[in-house]
């Protein structure tokens, strides 16, 4: 399974790589923004897009609409990754079309089966 | 799928490795911000790197680190939402914060078995404070002063008022003002210093007349936070003083929220963490006695809609029943049309009742009040008069809840330590009892600046103090205790007649694992061992 992770700061991509590659074995692709995310995603073609709410100038909900836009990547799924306090966007987010969200703090142990899990449900 | 080994420690040291830097660059901001309030731009920079840790903290291990963030996080928003620039108190309140992040990145976890460095003894469980004496007597303000230095509070003595106000070095935490000065009245000092301070966190002690009750509440109504009559008794001055503490680093209320719907229980959570509250939403009522323990929470919150057993009527019964918990504040939430059972349930012990749809402003008033009356209750029971650290049963308490917690795998279990004064009988013969008094307050203010916040203090009896230690082993723990020791010894008390004596102490140490009263005899016999072989030592159980 190859998932692309979009967010900007960089310990965050860290964790989520070494979480999904070394304890999931899945593979990974980094962005650092909404626009490098847009082309990564074109290129990489993932199986899923994990996708962080809170970025600078393009935020998660613009990048997502973006994401949905394009017709290469419409069909990928998009898992949210969110703080606990702005959950109550969970449902918002869903109802636009979100596959599910991690909510931060995740626990390393268990991204890449929360992941799957997301991702196997209707 | 397998856990790779050493991936937990791997993203534990780089965070702390990466957070250090990140919070120099806070504490830099928080500079920049304080010298100019309209910077906005140093504002969205700080608030990202609240956020960034409140996002991470957890997930590498450090979940303290989450919350603290957290509530800086929730700070900032709040400003930008309203578009108000921040205060001076806010400025403080955001250097508390990151020096909270700071500490709990501070201390190397030791894992069990595994080769001890011996913790740091971290100067944080008290906060620094300042004050300033204004009096004309320079014998009293001395021991005043002489007793607040050792409680971490950083002193100045004036004598008179425009001495005190023409200070450099900026607003005190507590100014401590005789009634009468010199060249004019405390009262006058206290107005003109609160003008001056702007906004900045400041106390102030009225020291004077005696017994008049018209005078205290005048005194009050002019501005004095507290008044307390001449001769000045050193133990209520402390207590003050740490009261005033407690405010100014107001560690984050704890909420539990006993409601099935996790909607609810979240929005709750949401409207709370305005008010600097940690909520925990237990959504399981059969799990309450847990939780209870887990949290160990200031205030409860039951939904009375909970479905089968227990419903929020036993949770209640259960509460008023226990020791414990009896006077825990409670408020219900109800329904419009369940309003006649929430009245009831007044009578069963809850404090006051939230009717449906919630209004967050009548939440938050209604839940603040209360946990300010709670906690000053709290800590009138459970803090020693003379010593401020916990009573004999506020500790014990303490185990039992430590005992019930659910201990997570590979979790080192807590130590336990007895510290008994040595000879202390003869310090009392000798150097009579207001110098023992001293000691004893020397020792346990000692044990309260060097150990963590993680750590326990409580008196024992006399001359003996019980600390609960966690996130160490038996080795590092007897080091650390052994340097406290040494540290103890060598301070100079002040007996009658300019006599100076020193006071050394011996130790028990033994793992707290399933029993109290298992690691209580062990920790007595290692104490006897050590007091049998010489005194001055910390001995390990065997």
């Amino acid at each position: 399974m190859k998932v692309l992770v979009i967010d900007d700061e960089e310990d965050v991509r860290q964790v989520v790589r070494l979480a999904l590659q070394r304890v999931g074995g899945m593979a990974v692709v980094e962005a650092r923004n909404g626009e490098e995310g847009a082309r990564r995603a074109r290129e990489e073609q993932p199986d899923a897009i994990l996708l962080d709410m809170m970025m600078p100038e393009v935020d998660g909900a613009a990048t997502f609409q973006l994401l949905r836009a394009m017709p290469e990547t419409t069909g990928v799924p998009i898992v949210f990754l969110t703080a606990k306090a702005m959950s109550t966007e969970v449902n918002r987010l869903k109802v636009l079309g979100a596959k599910g969200v991690v909510l931060k703090p995740f626990n390393p142990l268990t991204l890449a089966d929360d992941l799957r899990n997301i991702l196997s449900s209707p | 799928m397998s856990v790779p080994a050493g991936f937990l420690d791997d993203l534990r040291n780089e965070f702390r490795v990466a957070s250090r830097a990140r919070i120099g660059t806070m504490a830099a901001l928080v500079d920049r911000i304080s010298r100019d309030q309209s910077d906005r731009d140093s504002l969205e920079e700080l608030l990202r790197h609240f956020h960034g840790f409140a996002g991470m903290g957890g997930t590498c291990g450090f979940p303290r680190i989450s919350l603290v963030a957290e509530r800086g996080e929730a700070a900032i928003r709040s400003l930008v939402g309203k578009d108000a620039d921040p205060s001076p108190m806010d400025v403080e309140r955001w250097r508390s914060l990151i020096s909270d992040l700071q500490h709990e990145l501070s201390d190397d976890v030791v894992p069990a078995g595994g080769a001890a460095a011996a913790p740091q003894l971290s100067d944080r469980r008290l906060q620094a404070m300042t004050a300033l004496i204004v009096d004309a007597h320079k014998h009293e303000s001395a021991q005043m002063a002489g007793l607040l230095e050792a409680e971490e509070v950083s002193t100045r003595v004036v004598s008179s008022k425009r001495a005190a106000l023409a200070g450099n070095g900026g607003t005190p935490d507590v100014l401590i003002t005789d009634a009468r000065l010199t060249d004019g009245s405390g009262y006058e000092l206290i107005e003109a210093m609160r003008k001056a301070a702007a906004g900045k966190f400041l106390r102030a002690v009225i020291l004077g007349e005696a017994g008049e009750f018209m005078a205290k509440v005048t005194a009050l109504r002019r501005g004095a936070d507290a008044v307390l009559e001449k001769p000045v008794d050193a133990g209520a001055l402390l207590r003050k003083v740490n009261e005033f503490r407690q405010q100014k680093y107001r560690t984050p209320d704890r909420v539990l929220v006993v409601d099935s719907d996790a909607a609810e229980g979240q929005s709750i959570r949401e409207t709370l963490l305005r008010e600097d509250c940690e909520v925990s939403v237990c959504g399981e009522p059969s799990q309450f006695e847990s939780v209870l323990c887990d949290i160990d929470p200031q205030l409860v919150i039951i939904e009375m809609q909970l479905a089968g057993l227990p419903g929020a009527l036993d949770l209640l019964r259960y509460l008023r029943q226990s020791e414990r918990y009896a006077t825990l504040p409670v408020i219900l939430i109800t329904s419009p049309e369940q309003v006649g059972t929430a009245t009831d349930l007044l009578r069963s012990g809850g404090d006051a009742y939230v009717v449906r749809p919630i209004d967050p402003t009548w939440l938050c008033s209604s839940v603040v009040a209360r946990l300010q009356r709670a906690r000053a209750v709290r800590a009138l029971l459970e803090h020693d008069v003379l010593t401020s650290v916990l009573t004999r049963p506020a500790f014990e308490q303490k185990i039992a809840a430590r005992l019930a917690r659910h201990r997570r795998a590979h979790e080192a279990p807590p130590v336990l330590c007895m510290v008994d004064l040595d000879e202390f009988k003869s310090v009392n013969d000798r150097h009579g009892h207001a110098a023992g008094d001293r000691v004893l307050i020397g020792l346990a203010a000692l044990l309260r600046r060097k150990l963590r916040q993680s750590d326990t203090v409580g008196r024992y009896g006399g001359d003996e103090f019980m600390l609960l230690l966690e996130d160490v082993d038996l080795n590092g723990a007897k080091a650390l205790i052994e340097r406290l020791l040494a540290d103890f010894r060598a301070i100079e008390h002040h007996g009658r007649n300019s006599a100076t004596f020193s006071v050394s102490c011996s130790a028990g140490i033994a793992p707290l694992r399933s029993s109290y009263e298992e690691a209580m005899h062990a920790v007595d016999v290692a104490l006897y061992d050590a007091k049998r072989t010489g005194r001055a030592r910390v001995v390990v159980a065997a």
